[in-house]
């Protein structure tokens, strides 16, 4: 009786999950018990489980524990109730308690405990307590609220005229003050071409562009750029579709003179996919390219 | 003392070898009793003087288990179940 035995007051190493349940349940159930049996029947119990087959059985053991602590507690109380003894012809002595007449006895109750755990049990799956809880969930949906642009943001000017249903209209952006340049250092703000006047259209067409969350320029500044004090603007030109994810290549559409500076935006702008803001037309987004200027300065 | 046929068995457990110290697991097994019937009619009896219990003479640190509580007929026990057992040998419910 060593290994099977050697289920201590602590779970070892090796003991399953199962033992440990036990083990607690063993430990729960001397707790329960009157004050003056708690550590005795605790290691008495941890000793006779060591002695069980299987992890089953052990389990099965610990449960009966947990039932055996409610009897005892209850012979607790018995005990301290009066008792009416009876001698029979024999001298045997035998102790019952006395007839009250009422029906919550003992066993009664315990038996009333069992068929109404029966009943629960058994009105739960023919009612089936899964669909009600189900029922009881919220029917709503997960609703992912996208943020529209907002109709009071004045609309880019529009410096010529669409080409029409076509996809990928070729339109040179050249944007105006509520569309930054990106800058490195620069405390001016950019320089724009004014704008110029345009028909009026029945599209409301608000152009994209970089969105919040683009990449800091300075993060692309080429180190040998700066090192060498190289400077300038490229304008860099992007497609974009309705979600703001990159659908093309971007191509430089005038360099800033340097190669250094234009591969730095070329990197910028491809850093930035998923972080364009889409043209709208009519506040829906819609594919397009555009054309946005990057400036690399130093102080 | 109630004599259900659970304790009748615990009590044959013990009568096959009066002078034998047995566990609770012990009298499990022999009595094929479950462990959440079996205690309560221990603890019974030996409230009641039938039977005696003690723990074993080990030291749990070298054997690597805890003690077992031993429990055994007192005389007035061994006396006692006689009587019911051959009471109930005799057809006659005490």
């Amino acid at each position: 009786m060593t290994s099977r035995n050697d289920l201590t007051t602590a779970p070892t190493a090796t003991a399953t999950s199962t033992d440990r349940v036990s083990v607690w349940l063993i430990q729960h159930a001397a707790h329960r018990s009157p004050p003056d049996l708690t550590e005795r029947l605790q290691e008495e119990w941890l000793a006779d489980l060591g002695a069980q087959r299987s992890a089953l059985a052990r389990l099965w053991f610990a449960l009966g524990c947990c039932w055996a602590t409610r009897v005892i507690a209850l012979d607790a109380i018995a005990l301290a109730a009066p008792v009416a003894r009876t001698a029979t012809a024999h001298g045997t002595v035998a102790s019952f308690e006395p007839r009250t007449g009422s029906p919550f006895t003992r066993r009664g109750m315990v038996l009333m405990f069992i068929v109404a755990l029966h009943l629960i049990v058994l009105s739960s799956i023919s009612l089936g307590i899964g669909g009600v809880v189900l029922d009881k969930l919220p029917a709503t949906g997960i609703f992912i609220d996208v943020k529209e642009p907002h109709e009071s943001q004045p609309p880019l000017p529009n410096p010529q005229p669409s080409v029409g249903p076509a996809v990928r209209p070729n339109i040179e952006v050249v944007p105006a003050a509520p569309v930054p340049t990106l800058t490195f250092d620069d405390p001016e703000p950019p320089a724009f071409e004014s704008a110029r006047p345009v028909e009026s259209l029945t599209v409301k067409r608000v152009l994209g562009g970089p969105g919040a969350s683009f990449p800091n320029t300075i993060d692309f500044y080429p180190p040998m750029s700066r090192q060498l004090h190289e400077s300038g603007v490229a304008a860099i030109q992007v497609c974009v579709d309705e979600h703001g994810r990159l659908i093309n290549e971007p191509e430089v559409r005038e360099s800033s003179g340097f190669a250094r500076l234009d591969a730095g935006a070329l990197a910028l702008a491809k850093a930035g996919a998923g972080h364009y803001r889409s043209t709208t037309e009519n506040g829906v987004p819609v594919t397009s390219c555009y054309a946005y200027r990057i400036r690399f300065a130093l102080k | 003392m109630r004599m259900s046929l659970q304790t009748l068995r615990v009590l044959e457990a013990f009568l096959e070898n009066p002078t034998e110290e047995l566990s609770g697991a012990d009298v499990q097994k022999r009595g094929h009793l479950a462990s959440g019937t079996l205690y309560p009619i221990l603890l019974r009896l030996e409230s009641a003087g039938w039977f005696a219990s003690r723990w074993e003479q080990v030291d749990p640190a070298r054997i690597g288990r805890p003690r077992r509580r031993l429990y055994r007929l007192t005389s007035s026990g061994l006396r006692r179940a006689s009587e019911v057992f051959a009471t109930f040998s005799r057809g006659v419910l005490a």
